[in-house]
């Protein structure tokens, strides 16, 4: 069955819808990879890519939408399936046992054995060298994984996903954990198991990693299909801006800034990850009070180690951080709050929250010590309870009766008024607002908008850093744009457009 | 299925009693299979445990032990810690109790809470060890607690030996003074469990209306937001564990003042610290949870005795028993996602 134009296709993905509660993560997305190509899903982070290739691999269900693969209908429910159906997927988080060989881990779950059932090494290590020629992805078969760099393990996995006959091969976010070597050789690994037939999907938001090896690249955003095209059609810019996109009618109305003193400086900050390699790199800026300032950049440009370094999660190699004047780099997060910094980390879940502790006690994660809340130690119930009473109405959390439930039974909106409330109610002089929007429906990213927009009208100064830029280009008065670990350029948001932005945004200013 | 019913199935200690339940009705079945009368054997444990006011007398008094061993377990718990060391700190309390006890001399009451003190205090800090090696080198505290037991273990040992404890020809040591003791009006009325309702309260407390309590539940339950909001997830972890330690020296401490006078010979583990972790798991890490939770392998314990005196059912029933309880709790998961498709398929029902 199948026209001619469906038996070309590696992958058809039709119509997939996934919901996750009330959350569209995908809508009406459609995928078609052309078999013996290289095809890149282009998307920020949330934007429903890993999703997409979940779905694909069989890891999550799609609410509705048909695959097709080789242009037979299939029904993926599980990996197994995927599996059989010569797909093979490389997680961003390997699947590996440290503490096994690479030839134990590639065979294990298809083991070879001899015809008395017992594991046939020997054979194994044969076929896994051959492979490993075939594709030049040289590795030690007897080597074991903990002994290896993270890009070699990169290497395991293919040669695992080779090893059971992958036609298709999934690679979610590759470069992620990749040094630049690393990079290189696995842009190299790629080209040679496209020359010999093989489809490669790559999931990733990294430009130059797409126009140098892929062939089509699809851009997701916010859980809808934006385009299919060729990538040599298009340039980097033009990817980017496809990626970030820019929907007039998201725009909110904003009064003109009046922006005060400088509050906030940061000086020829410099902040290394792990592993040592630099994040932030010699960068330095200045925000006044009575101003949003944000910060535009790709994912993985540096942005997480300066929160990480203004917040005292992480430790400055140089430089300095400063709050009206007082130095802040390189101490604790106490510190940092009792000086005037609160912050809306990314990690809703993870940082900004305790999902199994009621809304009150969330609310009162920050001032649990305060009198008249507290009094020599003994929490005092019935002000705690006014306090949070007042806090979910006037920051209008849902449901209003909703003190004594578990945050993790709220929507994300409301999990996200709630740290709002919680930050805003300090009375702090900087706002860090990192990715305050993620994964939030229209209306609640208004209301983070406009409730930063009443901060900044308090007079109080805001670093709002995303990697929406039309959440940048919509609130922000001050944009910069971060490439590298550095501040590529400041403009004053109306003095700038989002084709402007993008090409910094995608390293052209350099 | 109403809406009421559902609350009640979904709660904890809906699947705990369950699990109970069906640890009793499968260890029945392997009474049966022994060619034992698990109606006969059980209605023995029930008398056993509850048909003379000595008997109950008895299963408060060996309650106190585990409840507080359980009480630590449930306190670190809920700081998210693990405290398999109550073991040791049991024994560093019940070694500080014997040296004082026989050793100095002070007035009654005031020896008496002079030694819980000092025990709480030791213990504490032997508890406080396992959290400071992992804030300081990340070394898990189950790995530096197990560790420790087997320390305390030896050095109560060695105490035990020396010649100014150990008495001649007898294989304890020497009883501790009059003036140590926890017993009320010269009998064997003490205020052991008395005391451990205290503790229990005092932790409640602690955790549920003070502001340090907050902390430790808050690093409990996820120390990135505890950081992120300026707790000193650091010093709350070897607080906690000071804290558990205490609990479990106090346990420790009780048990010789005022049950036991003289330290018994250890050829292994008398393992009421481990026994601390199945009670709190069946208290559910419950402070309160504790007191019903330790009442009840108490008289299961005491009732088993009993059963094997009157209708001839081996008491070691009673170490399948506890295994089973605690098999079925670990897995409640299973049964409460069972309920809920069982409602689910009702409610479609419904629709139809």
């Amino acid at each position: 069955m199948g026209t001619p134009d469906q038996e070309n296709m590696a992958i058809q993905m039709v119509g997939i819808y996934k919901y996750f509660g009330p959350y569209c993560a995908l809508e009406n997305v459609n995928l078609d990879v052309k078999k013996g190509t290289m095809h890149a899903i282009l998307g920020e982070n949330g934007a429903g890519k890993s999703t997409l290739m979940n779905i694909l691999y069989g890891m999550s269900k799609p609410d509705a939408g048909q695959i097709f693969i080789n242009g037979k209908l299939l029904d993926i429910k599980h990996p197994k399936t995927a599996i059989e159906n010569k797909i093979g997927m490389v997680h961003q988080h390997f699947m590996l046992v440290p503490t096994f060989t690479v030839a134990q881990n590639i065979m294990l779950g298809k083991e070879l054995t001899n015809p008395f059932g017992i594991l046939d090494f020997k054979k194994a290590n044969r076929v896994i060298e051959e492979l490993s020629e075939k594709y030049n992805l040289l590795i030690d078969t007897k080597k074991k994984i903990e002994n290896m760099s993270v890009g070699m393990q990169q290497r395991v996995e293919i040669l695992k996903a080779l090893y059971r006959e992958a036609e298709i091969l999934i690679l979610d976010e590759p470069t992620a954990v990749l040094t630049p070597q690393e990079v290189k050789d696995l842009m190299l690994t790629l080209k040679t198991l496209a020359q010999h037939g093989k489809t490669v999907v790559i999931i990733t938001h990294k430009l130059n990693e797409i126009k140098q090896v892929c062939d089509f690249c699809t851009i997701i955003r916010r859980g809808k299909n934006i385009n299919s095209v060729n990538v040599n059609d298009y340039s980097e810019q033009q990817l980017v801006s496809m990626m970030v996109g820019y929907d007039m009618d998201l725009k909110i109305n904003k009064t003109k800034a009046i922006p005060k003193d400088v509050v906030f400086e940061i000086d020829n900050l410099t902040v290394l990850d792990d592993r040592g390699i630099k994040k932030v790199n010699n960068l330095s800026l200045k925000i006044r009070s009575g101003e949003i300032f944000g910060i535009a950049g790709v994912d993985d440009n540096g942005q997480r180690e300066l929160v990480e370094a203004i917040t005292s999660l992480k430790k400055v190699s140089s430089g300095t951080i400063k709050i009206k004047g007082l130095e802040i780099q390189n101490t604790t997060p106490q510190n940092v709050i009792a000086s005037g910094i609160a912050t809306i980390p990314e990690d809703r879940h993870k940082e900004g929250l305790v999902m199994n502790f009621s809304v009150t006690e969330n609310l009162l994660l920050k001032k649990y010590k305060e009198n008249p809340l507290s009094k020599h130690g003994r929490l005092n119930k019935q002000k705690i309870n006014d306090f949070a009473d007042s806090l979910i109405k006037k920051f209008d959390i849902r449901p209003p009766e909703c003190k004594k439930r578990l945050v993790r039974k709220l929507s994300g909106g409301n999990q996200q008024k709630l740290i709002i409330a919680r930050e805003v109610s300090e009375d702090p002089d900087l706002l860090v607002a990192v990715q305050p929007t993620r994964g939030l429906d229209v209306g609640a990213m208004e209301y983070v908008h406009r409730e930063l927009l009443k901060q900044r009208d308090l007079g109080k100064a805001v670093l709002l850093i995303s990697l929406d830029l039309n959440e940048i280009i919509d609130v922000a008065d001050k944009i910069a744009v971060i490439y590298n670990g550095n501040i590529v350029k400041t403009f004053e948001s109306a003095a700038t457009n989002e084709n402007e932005i993008g090409i910094l945004m995608a390293g052209g200013g350099k | 299925m109403s809406k009421k019913y559902k609350k009640f199935f979904s709660k904890p200690y809906f699947s705990i009693l369950f699990a109970i339940i069906l640890g009793f009705f499968v260890g029945g079945i392997f009474l049966y299979c022994c060619n034992y009368n698990p109606i006969a054997s059980y209605g023995a444990l029930l008398r056993g445990a509850f048909s003379k006011p000595k008997y109950i007398l008895d299963v408060f008094t060996h309650s106190t032990p585990i409840i507080l061993t359980g009480l630590s377990v449930a306190f670190a718990f809920k700081s998210g810690l693990f405290n398999i060391g109550a073991e040791g700190q049991y024994i560093m309390g019940v070694v500080v109790a014997t040296i004082l006890g026989t050793q100095t001399q002070l007035p009654p009451v005031i020896h008496f809470l002079f030694i819980l003190i000092m025990a709480m205090l030791i213990s504490g800090l032997w508890g406080a060890i396992a959290g400071f090696l992992k804030v300081k080198f990340g070394i898990n505290e189950v790995v530096t607690s197990i560790m420790l037991n087997w320390i305390a273990f030896y050095f109560y040992r060695y105490i035990f030996a020396k010649p100014w404890l150990k008495v001649r020809g007898l294989d304890a040591s020497k009883a501790i003074c009059e003036s140590a003791r926890g017993t009320l009006f010269k009998t064997d009325l003490n205020i052991s469990f008395f005391i451990a309702i205290i503790a229990v309260l005092a932790i409640y407390y602690l955790l549920y209306k003070t502001t340090k309590g907050f902390e430790f539940r808050t690093v409990g339950q996820n120390p990135e937001a505890a950081r992120f909001v300026g707790i000193n997830v650091k010093n709350n972890t070897t607080l906690s564990m000071f804290i558990a330690g205490a609990i479990a020296g106090l346990s420790g401490a009780l048990r010789l003042t005022c049950s036991e006078f003289r330290m018994p010979n250890l050829a292994e583990f008398e393992g009421y610290g481990l026994k601390g972790i199945y009670v709190a798991l069946v208290a559910n890490c419950s402070p309160i949870g504790c007191v019903f939770s330790g009442l009840f392998f108490s008289a299961i314990r005491y009732g088993s005795i009993s059963m094997q005196t009157d209708v001839k059912t081996p008491c070691e029933i009673i170490n399948i028993l506890t295994g089973l309880i605690v098999f079925f709790i670990s897995i409640s998961i299973v049964y409460r996602r069972l309920i809920a498709k069982i409602s689910k398929i009702r409610q479609e029902k419904d629709h139809e």
